[in-house]
C-alpha cells in the first residue's frame, strides 16, 4: 500500500516535470529554426502579445516575423476579450506584455481611458481607411474588423408553407410571422449580443430602441448567455427552434468552408440591409512600461502588413483592415459586406454602457 | 530495572464540558498515586470500574501525560519520553489489533519499528521472523501467520494481542484487563497460560516485569507477586495477596475482597489497655490511634456453639436467618442484635433449622480485625 | 502522544499547506480586494453596506443560496442511493460504472449543455417523443431557461461527489451495528434512520459542504442553461468585473460571497465536531455482499435505471454525437444520418497551418500532465492538513485554519485571477505568464476536497490503534506511514480521482492563464466551439467524447493501482 501511495506520488510529480519539459519540446522547430546567417546569431530576444482566446495566426508566418527581427513571440490569451483588456489594466506599470490585441470599439474607451497604451504613429496606417481609425491619437491601432449580423438558415424559410421570406429589416422582426424565430445573446455577457444591441441603438436611436425591444420581446425574442448557445443549440440549423440568429457577416461563408461534406452554397445567409449590423473594430496598441517599444512596433507594423492581414478571415473569421489585403476565393464567393452599418461611438458606449444593459434588461428580461 | 510511580495527580474535564461554566466541572481521576514495580514482578492494578486504574497505565506508557507527580526508571523521570521511546508493552483491553496487517504482521509491528535503522535487513528479517515465531509459538498461535485478524475469535485476537505486545522484548509491560472480554472458561485457562508466559516470555529470559490492571480479584491474586488496590484515585493498600486478603488495611479493601461483617466500634482507653466497643461486644484494642473504626469479623473463624466454651473465646446469640448450600461450604447468615452478618461452615457443619436461635463462638485474635476508618 | 507533537510540532505540519493557501490565495485576494476599494469613491464599509440594502442584491443572494440549497438536496437524494449500492454490493461492472459517473464532474459546461438539449430541449428526443405521443404541437417539456435545467444540471455534475465521498465511507462501516439494531427490533427503516444516518452524517456533511459550495459558485451551468433571467453572486461579480469593469462593486459582491463561504464552513465545522466520532471500520470484504436478494435485485436495478438516465445518457448522446454526420451531401436536399469519423480524422490534420494547432494527444498529454501535477501538489499538501484537523479537532489552530480551507471553492474565478496578475508579478514569483499557474489554481481548488476526504477517514481511526502502534515503539511519522497511511489508503485514491477530475475538467481558471500552445482538452474544446460551421462542432464532439475517455481510463486507472492490496 505505502510503496504504491508513494509511486503514485513520484509518478505525478515526473509527469508534472514532463510537463514543463513537454512543451518546450513543441517548440523546437521554433527554437532550431535557422538564424539569419550575415550577423553572429545573438539570442533571440522575447516579445510577448497579451490577447484573448480568440487569437490564432499561421506558423509559417509567425516564423517569418521571429526569423526577421531575431526574435521569440510568445502570446499570452487571458480569457475571453474583456477578462484579457481587465488583466492588461490591472498589470498596468508592470505589464505581462509588450504589446496587446483584441480591444474593440465597444472596449476601446475604457482602455484609453485607462492609459494603458503608449502612442504610436506606424507609416503602415497611411493605407487604413479614416473609418477605422478611432483614436486620433493612435495610441490604439486597428487590425480588423466583423460586422454582427442576423443569420437565417436558408432551409427553414424555403420550407415553409405559406411562403415566408427572411425578414429584411429590423422592424420586420416585430411582424407576427416572424414570431418566436430569433434567438439573440444576452448583451451582458456576449460580445455579439452588446453588437447587435448597438445595432439597435443606432438605428433606432436611444429613444426608439426600447420600444423595439418591448416588440421584439412581445414577439417571443429568445436570449442566449452566449455565441455558442445561440448559434450551436437554439439555431434550427443546430436542432433548435430558432431559423434566425444574431452572427457575423462571415458565419455563412465558414458554414461553406468548415462543412462536413463540401458544399455549393452556404445554408445559411446574413442579413446585410442598413443599419442592421453593426461593425466591431479590433486594434491593438504598445503597453505602457514595454521594455520592447522597438519590438513592439515591428509587431503591430506586422499585423498591418498585407500578409498578415491577408490570413485574418482563415484564420479568426475576421477582415483586414488593410485594402491591400485580398480576400481568398471562397470568402469573396460568399461573404458579403452591409453598406450601411448602424454605429455608435466608443466615448458613447463606454459612458452610457451600464445604463444601456440594464435598461435593456429591465424591458427584455423582467 | 524498576519502576516508581510518584505521587501522581491526573484530572479530567466532566465529559459533559459544554456550555459555559464547563471548565469548573472538573472529576479527579488519580489522586497522589504512588508505587514500585521491581524487576520480575508482576504487580496487580486492583479496583472497581472507574477506580483510575487505566488512566494509571495511560500514564505509565505515556499516551497522557500526569498533571502532578511523576513515573521513573530506575529513577530517572520519564517525563520528556515520548510514548514510543519508553519500551515499555501494553495489551489494550479491546485488544486494537491492526485491521489491515495479518497476524505475523501485528505481531512484528513492535519489532520493525524498533529495527535500527541501515541494519543488515537479512539479519534482522531472520532475526525478526524467529521472534515472531517464539511468541506464536508461546501463545499458541503457531500456524496463524497468515490469518486475517479480522476472522480471529476472541480468545484468539486475545493471544494475537499479547504476542504484540510481548515480541519487542518490553521492559515493562502493561496489561490492560486483558481477559475482560472472555469467558469465564476460557478466562481460568488463560490465567494459569499467562502467568507461566509471563514468568518465561522466552527461552534463556529473566521474567517478564508486569502490570496487570483488573477489576477481578480472583485474577489479580493468582497472577500477581503484589497487588495494588485502588478505589477513587487513590491507593488503598499495596502488598502481596495473602497478605492483603488476611489484613485489609481499610473498610473499602475489605469490603472489595467480600468481606462485609463490618461493625463501627468506638476505641476508649489509653495505650496498651485501649478497647473497642461494638455491637457484638467489647475486646481490646491496644495502641490504635483512632477513635471510631471498623471492626471486621472474618466470616471463616466462627464456630458453632460445641457447648465447650474456653477462656478466650468470645460468644455471640443470634438467629439464623439463611442458609446456603455452595459445594464445599455452606453460607448463613444470622441476625445479631439487629445486624445481619454472614459466616461460612464446613458443608458437613450441622445447623439448626433457619429461624432457630444459633449461638456462634470465634477467637478475636484470629476472627476479629480493627480497620481504620 | 500529544506530548510528541507540541505547539511547535503542530505549526510545523500547517506550515507547508498554510504558505501555500497565504501565497496563493490570500496574497492574491487581499491584493485585488484593496486595488478595487481603491478605485472607488467611495469608502468600502459604505459601498458594502449600500450593497447589501439593495434589493437587486438581496434577490441574488437570495437566489444563489436557493439554488444552491436545492441542487445539494437534490444531488444527495440522487446519491445517497447511489452511494449505498456501490459501498454495500458487490456486482460486476462496478469499477467501471464507478468510472464512468465520474466523467460529468470533467465535462465543459457548454457541451453538457448540448447534450441536455439533444434530450430535453424543444426538438430534443424526449420532446419529439411526447409530441408524437400526446398528438401535440408544441414540446411539452420545457427545459432551457428553466430554474430546473440550472438544477439537473447541477445534480449531473455533482452526484460523484457524494457518491464518492460518502461511498467509500459507507463501503467500511461495520455492517454489524446495523445487525445489532436489527436485533434490537428496529425494522429497516428505523436502521436507516437511527443507525445508519447517524453514523454516516459526518461524510454527509462533508459531501453536503462541497456540493452547496460547488453549486453556490455556479457560473457555466447558470449562464448557459438557466439563461439570462437567472443570477447568482458568482454571475454578478464576472457582469460587474469584465463588462461593466465596475470593480469596488465586484470586490463588494466577492466578499458577500466569501463571507457566506465562511459562515457556512464554521457552521459545518461545528456541526462535524458534533458528529463525528471514531468508528471501528472494516474492511469492504466483510461490508460487501453479491446482489443475491430480489430485494436487492430490484432496488439495485432502480438505482442503476436512475444513474444511467440522469448521467450516463447525456454523455451517451454526446459520444454518438461525434461519429454521427447530420449535413447532406452535395446537390443532395434530404439527407440521411450516417455514421463517420471524419471529426476524429480532422482533429489530426492543421488544415489551416495554424500556430496553436494542437494534435489531440498533445492535449491529451497537457491535460494529464496538468491534472497529475495537480494531483501530486494537492496531496502533498492536503495530507498534513488533513492529518493536523484529525488529530487536533480541537485545537485552535484546527478551529482557526478549518474554515479557511474550504475558502478557495468558494471564491469567484475572476476574482481570484485578477490576483494573480496583481499580486504574482514581482520576481523571483513572476508567475503571471507561467505555465505553472494552472496547477497551482487546480490544487487551489482540489485542495479543499483533499481535506475533506481524508479528515474523516482519519477521524474515524481509532486512537487506540495509533497508542497501540506508539506503545510498540512508533514514532510519530511511523504511525501515519505504518498506520494512518494504509488505513485511509482508500480514502487517498477518493482524493485523488477528487484532484485528477477537477484538473481534468477544469475551464474557467486554465481560459484565463492559458498559454496557447500548452491548450487543456477542454480549452481546445472550446476553441472549435466558438467557430461557425458544421465541422468545427464535430470535432468539438470528438474532443469531448476523448476526455470522456481520458477521464473514465484515469479513473480505472487510478482503481487499479488500488486494485492489488487488501481493501483498507
Amino acid at each position: 500500500m505505502k510503496k504504491l501511495f508513494f509511486s503514485f506520488l513520484i509518478l505525478s510529480l515526473l509527469l508534472a516535470a514532463c510537463q514543463s519539459a513537454a512543451p518546450a519540446a513543441t517548440n523546437t522547430p521554433l527554437a532550431t529554426a535557422p538564424a539569419p546567417t550575415k550577423t553572429p546569431p545573438a539570442a533571440p530576444r522575447t516579445l510577448t502579445v497579451m490577447t484573448h482566446d480568440s487569437f490564432a495566426a499561421s506558423e509559417r508566418l509567425l516564423r517569418t516575423f521571429e526569423q526577421q527581427y531575431n526574435v521569440k513571440v510568445q502570446i499570452l490569451t487571458s480569457g475571453d476579450a474583456g477578462s484579457a483588456l481587465n488583466k492588461a489594466i490591472l498589470a498596468k506599470g508592470n505589464p505581462l506584455a509588450d504589446v496587446f490585441y483584441g480591444v474593440d470599439n465597444t472596449f476601446l474607451s475604457r482602455a484609453l481611458k485607462e492609459d494603458i497604451f503608449e502612442p504610436y504613429a506606424s507609416p503602415a496606417l497611411a493605407g487604413i481607411p479614416a473609418e477605422f481609425q478611432l483614436d486620433a491619437q493612435q495610441r490604439a491601432l486597428p487590425i480588423d474588423y466583423g460586422d454582427v449580423c442576423l443569420n437565417y438558415d436558408k432551409a427553414f424559410f424555403a420550407a415553409q408553407s405559406p411562403s415566408l421570406p427572411p425578414p429584411q429589416s429590423l422592424e420586420d422582426l416585430l411582424k407576427p410571422e416572424y414570431k418566436g424565430l430569433l434567438v439573440v445573446e444576452n448583451p451582458a455577457t456576449s460580445s455579439p449580443g452588446l453588437a447587435f444591441l448597438l445595432a439597435t441603438i443606432g438605428h433606432f436611436g436611444e429613444d426608439g430602441y426600447l420600444d423595439f425591444w418591448k416588440g421584439l420581446r412581445a414577439n417571443d425574442v429568445k436570449v442566449a448567455d452566449g455565441w455558442e448557445t445561440a448559434y450551436y443549440t437554439e439555431f434550427t440549423r443546430a436542432g433548435g427552434t430558432r431559423p434566425i440568429v444574431v452572427s457575423y457577416n462571415s458565419s455563412p461563408a465558414f458554414e461553406v468552408i468548415f462543412a462536413e461534406k463540401p458544399l455549393d452554397e452556404p445554408p445559411t445567409a446574413a442579413l446585410l440591409a442598413d443599419e442592421t449590423c453593426f461593425r466591431q473594430i479590433e486594434f491593438a496598441g504598445i503597453l505602457k512600461g514595454s521594455k520592447n517599444r522597438d519590438l513592439g512596433e515591428k509587431w503591430i507594423d506586422f499585423m498591418l502588413s498585407a500578409a498578415f492581414q491577408q490570413e485574418l478571415p482563415l484564420q479568426m473569421f475576421v477582415f483586414p483592415v488593410n485594402p491591400e489585403a485580398k480576400l481568398g476565393g471562397k470568402l469573396s464567393q460568399y461573404v458579403g459586406f452591409p453598406n450601411k452599418t448602424a454605429n455608435v461611438s466608443p466615448d458613447a458606449i463606454d459612458a452610457r454602457r451600464e445604463q444601456w444593459l440594464s435598461a435593456w434588461s429591465e424591458t427584455v428580461l423582467k | 530495572m524498576s519502576l516508581t510511580v510518584t505521587q501522581i495527580s491526573k484530572s479530567f474535564e466532566s465529559a459533559i464540558s459544554s456550555g459555559p461554566g464547563a471548565a469548573a466541572n472538573v472529576l479527579p481521576a488519580l489522586r497522589g498515586v504512588s508505587f514500585e514495580v521491581q524487576p520480575g514482578e508482576i504487580v496487580a492494578a486492583l479496583g472497581p470500574s472507574g477506580c483510575g486504574k487505566s488512566t494509571l497505565l495511560a500514564i505509565i506508557a505515556g499516551l497522557e501525560t500526569p498533571d502532578e507527580g511523576d513515573v521513573l526508571w530506575q529513577g530517572k523521570s520519564l517525563r520528556s519520553v515520548p510514548v514510543h521511546r519508553r519500551g515499555f508493552g501494553l495489551m489494550f483491553q479491546d485488544y486494537a489489533l491492526f485491521p489491515h496487517l495479518n497476524v505475523f504482521e501485528n505481531v512484528a509491528f513492535g519489532l520493525r519499528m524498533t529495527q535500527p535503522k541501515g541494519h543488515n535487513r537479512l539479519v534482522t528479517d531472520t532475526a525478526l521472523a524467529s521472534r515472531v515465531a517464539e511468541v506464536l509459538q508461546l501463545t499458541g498461535l503457531a500456524g496463524f501467520e497468515r490469518r486475517d485478524v479480522n476472522t480471529l475469535s476472541g480468545g484468539e485476537q486475545q493471544r494475537v494481542a499479547l504476542a504484540r505486545s510481548l515480541a519487542p522484548r518490553p521492559r515493562l509491560l502493561m496489561l490492560d484487563e486483558p481477559l475482560g472480554a472472555l469467558d469465564r472458561n476460557l478466562r481460568q485457562r488463560l490465567i494459569g497460560e499467562l502467568r507461566s508466559i509471563l514468568r518465561h516470555p522466552g527461552h534463556d529470559e529473566t521474567p517478564q516485569t508486569a502490570i496487570y490492571v483488573t477489576h477481578d480479584l480472583e485474577e489479580a491474586f493468582s497472577l500477581a507477586d503484589r497487588v495494588v488496590l485502588m478505589n477513587a484515585g487513590q491507593v488503598e493498600q499495596i502488598g502481596a495477596p495473602q497478605e492483603v486478603y488476611c489484613r485489609p488495611a481499610t473498610r473499602f479493601v475489605a469490603q472489595f475482597l467480600g468481606l462485609t461483617n463490618l461493625l463501627p466500634g468506638a476505641v476508649y482507653g489509653a495505650g496498651m489497655e485501649r478497647r473497642v466497643k461494638t455491637a457484638v461486644g467489647e475486646f481490646p484494642a491496644p495502641g490504635c490511634a483512632a477513635t471510631n473504626v471498623s471492626v471486621l469479623l472474618r466470616p471463616d473463624s466462627v464456630a458453632l456453639n460445641q457447648g465447650r466454651s474456653r477462656a478466650q473465646t468470645h460468644h455471640l446469640d443470634g438467629r439464623l436467618a439463611a442458609c446456603s448450600f455452595r459445594g464445599s461450604t455452606c453460607q448463613v447468615e444470622v441476625v445479631i442484635q439487629g445486624q445481619t452478618l454472614g459466616f461460612e461452615f464446613l458443608a458437613n457443619t450441622s445447623l439448626p433449622a433457619v429461624g432457630e436461635e444459633v449461638s456462634l463462638w470465634f477467637d478475636p485474635d484470629q476472627a476479629l480485625q480493627i480497620i481504620q476508618g | 502522544m500529544r506530548r510528541a507533537i507540541g505547539a511547535g510540532g503542530r505549526l510545523a505540519v500547517w506550515s507547508a499547506p498554510l504558505a501555500f493557501l497565504g501565497l496563493f490565495y490570500f496574497y492574491p485576494l487581499a491584493s485585488i480586494l484593496a486595488l478595487s476599494f481603491g478605485r472607488g469613491e467611495r469608502g468600502w464599509m459604505e459601498l458594502l453596506f449600500e450593497t447589501l440594502a439593495a434589493p437587486a442584491t438581496q434577490r441574488v443572494v437570495g437566489f444563489t443560496i436557493w439554488q444552491a440549497g436545492l441542487s445539494t438536496l437534490l444531488t444527495l437524494a440522487v446519491g445517497l442511493p447511489a452511494a449505498y449500492l456501490t459501498a454495500r454490493y458487490r456486482f460486476r461492472g462496478k469499477a467501471l460504472l464507478m468510472a464512468l459517473t465520474a466523467i460529468p464532474f470533467v465535462m465543459p459546461t457548454l457541451v453538457v449543455a448540448a447534450a441536455f438539449n439533444a434530450l430535453l430541449g424543444p426538438r430534443g428526443w424526449l420532446n419529439l417523443g411526447l409530441m408524437a405521443l400526446l398528438r401535440v404541437e408544441t414540446p411539452p417539456i420545457e427545459f432551457s431557461g428553466t430554474l430546473g435545467a440550472i438544477l439537473l444540471a447541477h445534480v449531473f455534475y455533482n452526484t460523484t461527489i457524494v457518491l464518492r465521498t460518502v461511498g467509500d465511507f459507507w463501503s467500511r462501516l461495520d455492517p454489524r451495528l446495523e445487525q445489532a439494531a436489527r436485533v434490537a427490533g428496529a425494522d429497516r427503516w428505523q436502521v436507516l434512520r437511527r443507525v445508519t444516518l447517524p453514523l454516516l452524517s459526518p461524510a454527509i456533511a462533508a459531501a453536503a459542504l462541497l456540493v452547496f459550495l460547488f453549486d453556490f459558485t455556479s457560473f457555466g451551468v447558470i449562464l448557459i442553461l438557466g439563461g439570462p433571467r437567472f443570477a447568482t453572486l458568482e454571475v454578478e461579480i464576472y457582469n460587474q468585473t469584465v463588462g461593466l469593469f465596475n470593480l469596488p462593486l465586484a470586490a463588494v459582491l466577492s466578499l458577500i460571497q466569501l463571507a457566506c463561504t465562511l459562515a457556512l464552513t464554521i457552521a459545518y465545522t461545528r456541526l462535524a465536531e458534533r458528529i463525528s466520532r471514531p468508528l471501528s471500520l472494516r474492511p469492504q470484504t466483510y461490508t460487501q455482499k453479491p446482489l443475491t436478494t430480489w430485494r436487492a435485485r430490484l432496488a439495485a436495478g432502480t438505482i442503476l435505471l436512475l444513474l444511467s438516465g440522469l448521467l450516463l445518457l447525456p454523455l451517451a448522446g454526446l459520444a454518438a454525437r461525434s461519429v454521427i454526420r447530420l449535413e447532406a451531401n452535395r446537390g443532395e436536399s434530404s439527407f440521411t444520418p450516417g455514421l463517420t469519423l471524419d471529426f476524429y480524422r480532422e482533429l489530426t490534420i492543421n488544415r489551416r497551418g495554424s500556430l496553436f494547432y494542437t494534435p489531440p494527444a498533445t492535449a491529451i498529454g497537457i491535460s494529464l500532465a496538468y491534472a497529475a501535477a495537480t494531483v501530486g501538489l494537492s496531496l502533498s499538501l492536503g495530507l498534513p492538513a488533513a492529518w493536523a484537523l484529525a488529530r487536533q479537532p480541537q485545537a485552535a489552530l484546527s478551529r482557526l485554519f478549518d474554515p479557511l480551507l474550504m475558502l478557495p471553492l468558494g471564491t469567484s474565478a475572476v476574482t481570484l485571477g485578477l490576483g494573480f496578475i496583481i499580486s504574482l508579478g514581482r520576481p523571483p514569483l513572476d508567475l503571471r505568464a507561467s505555465p505553472l499557474l494552472i496547477p497551482l489554481a487546480h490544487t487551489l481548488v482540489a485542495f479543499p476536497f483533499v481535506v475533506r476526504s481524508l479528515t474523516p477517514a482519519l477521524r474515524s481511526i481509532r486512537p487506540r490503534l495509533r497508542q497501540a502502534a506508539a506503545m510498540a515503539g512508533a514514532s510519530p511519522r511511523q504511525i501515519l506511514v505504518k498506520i494512518d497511511l494504509p488505513l485511509i489508503g482508500r480514502a487517498v485514491f477518493v482524493a485523488a480521482t477528487f484532484a485528477f477530475t477537477i484538473s481534468l475538467g477544469e475551464f474557467g481558471a486554465t481560459a484565463l492563464i492559458a498559454r496557447p500552445e500548452y491548450p487543456t482538452l477542454p480549452v481546445a474544446i472550446y476553441r472549435f466551439l466558438s467557430r461557425p460551421g458544421a465541422l468545427n462542432y464535430g470535432q468539438a464532439m470528438a474532443l469531448s467524447a476523448i476526455l470522456m475517455l481520458v477521464c473514465a481510463g484515469g479513473m480505472l486507472a487510478i482503481e487499479s493501482l488500488r486494485g492489488g492490496q487488501s481493501e483498507f
